[in-house]
């Protein structure tokens, strides 16, 4: 895995070579600005439909085994 | 039933619609081909639908093949991954959901590189998909599943998503057309995300036509999508036509070193075609276009790194058991759920985003983006369309390319360029070349669809490419 990264970076580090000085990055093609919605409740998800997927659960919530190990 | 093959999805659906072909008899004669798949396209197939009430809507009750990676309710949806094993998600895409209400039923979820990361399909949890025109070989990918599935006549069409080339390449290699749309044009709600600023739904299809059909169901502003944008005109279905007065731009960059002698020749043979159907076809300049490829894999794995952050056996699929505490848990989980590309490029991505290394890889891959975004804007101050080669190969032997992930990313090399610049982008069938496809790339600017469609549909025509082999 080492040796396949390695030649990996080896070729994305050609763009080091561009003279880039000034260039604004581009982070996003579509030119809108921050969309944000209307801070209003919508209908989502029910509780039950959310955890349904998970793989453990505990008082209606995502279990998980304890940060202590 | 060599009857209802024969036709593309567009005509099936009109023969549907004008009451000349039973909607069962084709989704019969499809779920038969389907459930008979030796081409491992398929990940699951649905059972017959219940039968349809009212009059059949514009897709005409054409079957449709989903890449896995689109969630729908109550559907297995993995995007490939074992990391996702058993996830059924709560709801459905936007496109999918579309697409439904446009009268194209889906027939089943197709197979992919996990999380639409390779160009060879052989990065599935589910295993390889064959090539139909030569089961020893790939299909491309990632959308590897839509595109032999379509092209081996097991679904009419299929939808497919592409970050930097998973429909374009795919599609080339099994003889098909494949479209990416302008980014924005189609929501990207639940499609499972591998680079949120580059993935972008489209059509995999017989032809240029039934490409239209699809795309005209799946694009629009969607509330769920911030980045999503409203298509500024319908999606027209291509006319007859040539291409009088187009002016067709060849990037050196993207056309000469790298491309396989066969696909050039197959390449400038279709340029001949152009200037037969009263192109003009000049040489133009992508000047950064070489550096593409650096910046994707700079890009994409960056964004792939953060996406693929939420998958730790918490809330959904895959969970590592033992008893050494929730940090083990997640390592364990992450470890025993990806393949080893995807793990590849959460480091890569990682790496490109540490402090340090953000500026030299990451930040400076942004700015190439600008660069190329900037050719692109120049050269199509003089030309219509940018036209290259799809991939630099035609298909190759399954293995091939599996240990050495620089040479299989270099088969995205001509598709790349046009995903950093959020271009709309297709490709049909050219040629053969000792007997695998060979495929064409036209190019243009945002939301030029209906244009490039029509230019598609000209050339399409004029080849007379012949797909039937895949599937007779």
């Amino acid at each position: 895995m080492s040796r396949e990264l390695s030649a990996v970076l080896d070729h994305v580090e050609k763009i080091g070579e561009l003279d880039l000085e000034g260039v604004p990055p581009t982070s996003h093609v579509v030119e809108v600005q921050n969309a944000l919605r209307a801070n209003e409740p919508r209908p989502s998800l029910t509780h039950d439909e959310a955890l349904a997927p998970a793989p453990a659960e505990q008082d209606g919530g995502f279990a998980v085994p304890s940060p202590g190990g | 039933m060599s009857d209802i093959l024969s036709l593309t999805a567009a005509q099936a659906g009109e023969r549907v619609r004008a009451g000349d072909l039973d909607r069962r008899e084709l989704w019969s004669a499809y779920r038969t081909r389907a459930a008979a798949d030796d081409l491992n396209a398929f990940t699951w197939i649905a059972d017959d639908p219940d039968d349809h009430a009212g009059p059949a809507g514009p897709l005409g009750g054409v079957p449709l093949g989903v890449k896995d990676l689109f969630c729908m309710k109550g559907v297995p949806s993995q995007a490939g991954s074992a990391i996702l094993e058993g996830y059924r998600p709560p709801y459905t895409a936007t496109a999918v959901e579309l697409l439904q209400l446009a009268d194209a039923p889906v027939l089943g979820k197709t197979n992919q590189d996990e999380f639409a990361m390779g160009s060879s399909n052989e990065n599935s949890g589910f295993g390889p998909v064959l090539n139909p025109w030569d089961r020893s070989r790939v299909p491309g990918g990632s959308s590897g599943g839509s595109a032999a599935a379509v092209a081996a006549g097991l679904v009419p069409w299929a939808i497919g998503t592409d970050t930097g080339g998973s429909i374009r390449q795919p599609a080339a290699l099994c003889g098909i057309v494949g479209l990416k749309p302008t980014y924005g044009a189609v929501s990207r709600y639940g499609m499972i995300a591998f680079a949120s600023s580059l993935d972008q739904a489209g059509p995999l299809t017989r032809d240029v036509a039934d490409a239209a059909l699809l795309l005209g169901q799946m694009v629009g502003e969607d509330s769920r999508d911030s980045t999503s944008l409203a298509f500024p005109e319908p999606i027209e279905a291509p006319g007859e036509g040539d291409l009088a007065g187009v002016r067709l731009g060849v990037p050196a960059e993207l056309s000469g070193e790298g491309i396989e002698d066969g696909v050039r020749t197959a390449f400038e043979q279709t340029l001949d075609r152009a200037r037969e159907l009263g192109a003009e076809v000049e040489p133009c300049e992508l000047p950064h276009a070489p550096h593409a490829l650096s910046a994707y894999y700079l890009i994409a794995p960056a964004e792939a790194s953060s996406n693929l952050a939420r998958y730790d056996g918490v809330r959904y699929g895959l969970r590592a058991e033992g008893d050494d505490g929730l940090l083990a848990m997640y390592e364990g989980t992450r470890a025993q759920g990806f393949g080893a590309e995807v793990k590849r490029r959460v480091m890569l991505g990682t790496y490109a985003l540490s402090s340090g290394y953000y500026d030299a890889y990451y930040g400076r891959a942004q700015r190439v983006r600008t660069k190329i975004a900037d050719d692109f804007r120049e050269a199509f101050g003089r030309f219509d369309f940018v036209v290259t080669p799809t991939s630099p190969t035609v298909a190759f032997e399954l293995g091939a390319k599996v240990d050495d992930p620089l040479a299989m990313y270099l088969s995205d090399f001509c598709t790349v360029p046009m995903s950093l610049a959020g271009l709309p982008a297709i490709s049909i069938p050219c040629g053969m070349v000792n007997g695998l496809p060979a495929g064409l790339q036209l190019a243009g600017p945002a939301f030029s669809e209906n244009r490039l469609l029509a230019a598609a549909r000209a050339l399409e025509q004029a080849i007379g490419f012949d797909g039937s082999g895949a599937w007779r």
